[in-house]
């Protein structure tokens, strides 16, 4: 066994300073035995690389969690919405909102269409991230019943499939708000709408606000809650 | 002081910078980390917490004003003390995730590729198992892109005891798998 056998591997590794390296190199060069062993512990390397590689595989878990994303953002746009209905509610009557446009008042549950208008703030950054903290609590339990529907897909009850230019068979309150400012593009999945129930008190303020995500391609029972 | 309010104490020059390498860092590393974690017995669960662990210690080692020399290694050393701390029966679980990768990974071949490939895999599994604890963790962090000396620092030993590990781990493995 040659002296330079025990160092084989740090050459390989080229973790030797030059001219020590070197030395082996030439080493090697005219030494068959250590020749034949450098290229064995080198495919050795090249295998447990391998193997290292082989234990983990990065792959459905990875996809799973890059398509939870959107949901996410689906859920902070809810929460937007309930935030953005409850704040107009408790400042004045929504017949006195500049940016409502009042079709006409009735008894409660009202139906309410989002639509693409220019009358309604963004929402800030600070809202989007409270939102997104609260969005678990207050979307994953499934708020109860419909009324409120997002820009694309839209139509509730018996008119479907005619996106946000439906009105609703007995429309109070007409709120536009721009789709932009409540889902950023891709977050909402294709074909889904969202309905919300809406009560208002006799003083005009919002007594209860409900919404739940639903596919804009089934019919929506009439015997929800 | 609490730790979560010194990085608003810094100025935001330097903030911004700290943020981006601790980014950049976790682009490069994350993955490598991960699978040194894996090699070490954690499941990937585990693994995934640690490595999300060491990232934030990262974070509030540079709002700190840690050292930023050696932080690959830096890392790489809070990730397995962490690994260390999880695994008390450490020896024992080592064995079961290296089967489970190989299993995984054979099934991605061809059938006949897939059966010398397991076949080795397995050999190699069996001579892993029968090195010494520090001889398998250099070669784990080997196998990861680190260099001797920071294999060193991760280990707490001189950088040519990592150097005589690795030769004799090596051969090790080359003789019991006859590669």
């Amino acid at each position: 066994m040659c002296d330079y056998s025990g160092r084989l591997v740090a050459w390989l590794d080229r973790e030797m300073q030059a001219d020590e390296a070197s030395e082996i190199e030439r080493h090697v060069a005219g030494c068959a035995e250590c020749r034949n062993c450098a290229a064995d512990l080198d495919r050795m390397s090249g295998v447990f690389e391998d193997y290292c590689e082989a234990l983990v595989v990065l792959t459905k878990e990875e996809r799973k969690a890059i398509r939870v994303v959107p949901i996410f953002w689906a859920a902070a746009a809810i929460v937007l919405a309930v935030m953005f209905a409850y704040s107009r509610g408790q400042v004045a009557s929504p017949m006195q909102q500049p940016s409502m446009t009042a079709v006409r008042k009735t008894d409660s549950p009202l139906s309410l269409t989002v639509k693409g208008a220019e009358n309604v703030r963004a929402p800030s950054k600070a809202d989007h991230h409270a939102a997104r903290r609260k969005a678990a609590g207050r979307t994953g339990k499934g708020a109860a019943s419909p009324g409120l529907c997002s820009g694309q897909g839209c139509a509730p009850r018996k008119v479907q499939g005619q996106g946000a230019n439906w009105v609703a068979e007995e429309p109070a309150i007409q709120i536009a708000i721009p789709a932009e400012a409540m889902f950023p593009p891709g977050a909402v999945p294709e074909g889904m709408s969202f309905v919300a129930d809406v009560s208002i008190g006799a003083d005009g303020r919002v007594e209860q606000l409900r919404l739940r995500p639903r596919p804009a391609r089934f019919e929506r029972s009439t015997d929800q809650p | 002081m609490s730790d979560e309010s010194l990085p608003l104490a810094l100025p935001l020059s330097r903030f911004t910078t700290d943020m981006c390498e601790a980014t950049n860092l976790y682009r490069e590393l994350q993955k490598p980390l991960l699978r040194y974690l894996v090699c070490l017995g954690l499941s990937r669960d585990e693994a995934q917490d640690v490595v999300q662990d060491a990232f934030l210690s990262l974070q509030r080692h540079l709002a700190a004003h840690g050292s930023k020399e050696s932080i690959r290694s830096w890392l790489y050393r809070v990730a397995h003390n962490q690994a260390r701390n999880r695994q008390k029966s450490y020896g024992r679980r080592f064995a079961a995730p290296l089967d489970a990768g190989v299993e995984s990974i054979a099934d991605q071949e061809t059938p006949e590729r897939a059966v010398l490939k397991k076949e080795k895999f397995e050999r190699l599994g069996k001579a892993i198992r029968l090195l010494t604890e520090s001889e398998r963790e250099c070669l784990f962090l080997r196998a990861g892109g680190l260099r001797y000396r920071e294999i060193g620092e991760v280990m707490g030993i001189a950088t040519s005891t990592v150097g005589d590990t690795v030769e004799r781990a090596i051969r090790k493995l080359a003789e019991q798998c006859n590669v």
